[in-house]
């Protein structure tokens, strides 16, 4: 009977253990699938995928089963990466103090890594690199990643839906490359 | 044949059912996840400080990544969520409820309603109160109306549940430093039951 007991419980945390673990995985596997599906051109959506960032619509979210919890209020772009192409060099559009925006930069366990908002930047541009090279050096903000794999998330709030069009113009200035 | 089952697979057998069923209640708002997971408690409000940083625990990055995928970290934000009213009973589509107080000091703050499926509420536009659109009354707090029938409270605002069962976020971005220091100094919302509705 003590046999039985220790494989029942034993068994049982292990499956739990191993669930939670892979969990975070299993959801990022979600949004990957719902990421390439996007690439399919819808007209009601718009041009989501442009140079290897994914520009939210958010008329389309509501079918997505990795878009939880979505804000209504923001605009978000996601720049999925793949370190193993080279370090990653973002420049994006930043707005005036008065609206918030960030950005964040995200392991492939969904741990956030790097994040940075507009209050913190002079300017109207921010630029800067991702990398797993702790030595490397840069005259731009470096954020470190721990994973070859991950996904950088800007937020942009819009004060009144009838501001999408044109803040979706400014977001769209952004630009990416490996180096 | 049978003596191997009983001695050795059933207990695997139900040792990955039971470790399979403890893991379901950490993917999505319910009280069992909301009581184990930890985090701060004010009130029917829960917040987790270290949400989507690399020291918090493995059941909390894994609710937030079903719940809330890629969420903020502090200090840039701190959530807060609810999924009952203030006599402790689960938002219910049925009823009405009103939504009571003082804005928090922030870049931006806002209330979001969501289904128990951690999905949107369509239209997504009438599920949603913020700091830019939100009125301020004379004694320093905002009242928002929780109801499918906006019609009934003309001139309030309004966040439209269209008689979903709800949970509700309340963000605050770019929150008082102190917040995080004193956690009773966060300004919840209060959310009383009006009457049932139809």
């Amino acid at each position: 009977m003590g046999n039985w007991i220790i494989k029942f419980i034993g068994t049982a945390i292990l499956i739990h253990g191993l669930l939670i673990w892979i969990g975070p995985e299993i959801v990022m596997r979600k949004l990957d699938r719902d990421l390439e599906a996007a690439k399919i051109f819808e007209s009601e959506c718009g041009e989501r995928w442009v140079d290897g960032i994914f520009y939210i619509n958010p008329s389309c979210l509501s079918n997505k089963q990795s878009a939880r919890k979505p804000n209504p209020d923001f605009l978000y772009f996601l720049i999925p990466y793949d370190l193993s192409n080279g370090d990653l060099f973002v420049s994006t559009s930043v707005p005036p103090n008065d609206r918030y925006w960030s950005i964040h930069a995200h392991n492939r366990n969904t741990d956030a890594f790097y994040r940075i908002t507009n209050t913190e930047i002079n300017g109207e541009r921010f630029e800067f690199l991702i990398t797993k090279n702790k030595n490397k050096t840069s005259d731009i903000p470096i954020a470190y990643a721990t994973s070859k794999k991950g996904v950088i998330l800007n937020r942009l709030v819009m004060k009144d839906f009838s501001e999408y069009e044109s803040l979706d113009i400014f977001r769209r200035s952004t630009f990416r490359e490996y180096r | 044949m049978n003596k191997v089952f009983y001695r050795s697979l059933l207990p695997i057998l139900l040792g990955i059912l039971i470790g399979g069923a403890s893991f379901y209640p950490f993917t999505y708002t319910n009280p069992i996840s909301m009581s184990l997971i930890g985090g701060i408690k004010r009130n029917q409000w829960v917040t987790h400080f270290d949400l989507a940083m690399k020291n918090q625990n493995p059941w909390l990055r894994n609710y937030i990544a079903f719940i809330g995928l890629l969420g903020s970290i502090r200090p840039e934000v701190i959530y807060l969520e609810a999924m009952s009213d203030d006599d402790g009973v689960k938002l219910s589509g049925e009823n009405d409820y009103v939504l009571r107080g003082i804005p928090p000091k922030s870049r931006y703050w806002s209330f979001v309603i969501y289904n128990y499926e951690n999905s949107r509420i369509d239209p997504f536009e009438e599920t949603v109160a913020n700091s830019f659109r939100s009125t301020i009354k004379d004694n320093g707090e905002y009242e928002i109306i929780l109801t499918a029938n906006p019609e009934k409270y003309f001139g309030k605002q309004i966040i439209n549940h269209g008689n979903n069962n709800f949970t509700i976020i309340m963000r605050i971005y770019g929150p008082d430093l102190n917040y995080y220091e004193d956690k009773n100094s966060i300004p919840i919302g209060r959310i009383k039951k009006v009457s049932p509705h139809g």
